[in-house]
């Protein structure tokens, strides 16, 4: 935990429970999410790794092959959720409300992409999430981005299925 | 394969249909977006279909599908308005999430709030029955080709 401060609200614990497993299951009910094929890949305290695979029908610029950036908005967007869920323990419902995305270089054809999302700050109803995302090494990042998710506690669960 | 959008483009300004050019591009394709003229710039249609899902149980269009539809209709506009024959690349986009995206129609128009030399800078909004009430807004900056021909 970046700042140590995590707190399980009484009004989160109603929600189910986070896990690896059970945040697959959940993903693979998404269906853009698996319509583009992202995976959590590792998923732990206040950070989440998702997968990308390559996929032609998924390029924005016929004449280079480069994914569109709506893609990795997509997927970065998903995985904050993600990092934000593995943070509070909880699938809490959340929505996002602002989300800026740098893209630093254009994704590299034919290659798969990475991101990683560290959720920074959870108060009652607002979490900070930041990401980056890369090809083969992530010192070395296509896309940086920050995002805003509003909590929704009072709402009944956004969950279906096999989540407990 | 390279000359295949810029010819699409240039067919485009010819006949001032731009579905061809869309539909050139795989992702906004995959997304099933649908151009429709308008005078001040192409209106981009994303009609409600279960893979742009994200919250299946609302359920609403993914945040993200609802950022590529709004990337998508600034690069259209920007190819449109004779900027570019090129898909012009993107630097940065910042969307404003402004209401729950339902699975039906979903409309976006961009304006150009400041053309430079090398950069487009854009604002879209996006929108389903009323217009009034969008889903979604976004401003973004654009890389422009040097040369255009």
């Amino acid at each position: 935990m970046a700042d140590g401060d995590q707190i399980v609200r009484p009004e989160w614990a109603r929600f189910p429970a986070v896990s690896i497993a059970g945040m697959n299951e959940l993903e693979e009910t998404i269906p853009q999410i698996r319509a583009l094929g992202i995976q959590v890949v590792s998923m732990a305290g206040s950070e989440a790794v998702s997968r990308l695979p390559y996929h032609p029908q998924l390029v924005g610029d016929p004449e280079t092959g480069v994914v569109h950036g709506g893609v990795i908005t997509t997927q970065i967007d998903n995985l904050c959720a993600v990092a934000l869920h593995s943070r509070i323990g909880h699938y809490v419902p959340c929505v996002t409300i602002d989300l800026r995305v740098e893209y630093l270089k254009p994704s590299a054809p034919g290659l798969d992409v990475f991101a990683r999302a560290v959720c920074r700050k959870v108060t009652s109803q607002v979490a900070f999430i930041s990401a980056t995302a890369w090809n083969e090494d992530e010192n070395d990042p296509i896309a940086l981005a920050s995002c805003t998710y509003m909590l929704l506690p009072e709402r009944e669960s956004t969950v279906s299925g096999g989540r407990n | 394969m390279t000359t295949t959008i810029v010819d699409a483009v240039k067919a485009a300004r010819e006949s001032g249909d731009y579905q061809s050019v869309l539909d050139s591009i795989p992702y906004m394709k995959f997304l099933g977006l649908v151009v429709e003229p308008d005078t001040a710039g192409p209106i981009c249609r994303m009609p409600g279909s279960d893979h742009i899902i994200g919250n299946p149980v609302l359920p609403a269009i993914h945040g993200g599908v609802v950022g590529a539809l709004l990337e998508s209709t600034a690069i259209m506009h920007i190819m449109w308005s004779h900027e570019s024959l090129h898909v012009p690349k993107i630097i940065n986009l910042t969307v404003e999430y402004l209401r729950s995206a339902r699975v039906v129609d979903t409309y976006a128009q961009a304006i150009i709030t400041k053309q430079g030399r090398r950069i487009a800078n854009m604002r879209v909004e996006a929108w389903q029955a009323d217009r009034a009430k969008p889903v979604a807004a976004a401003h973004a900056h654009f890389l422009l080709p040097r040369a255009e021909d």
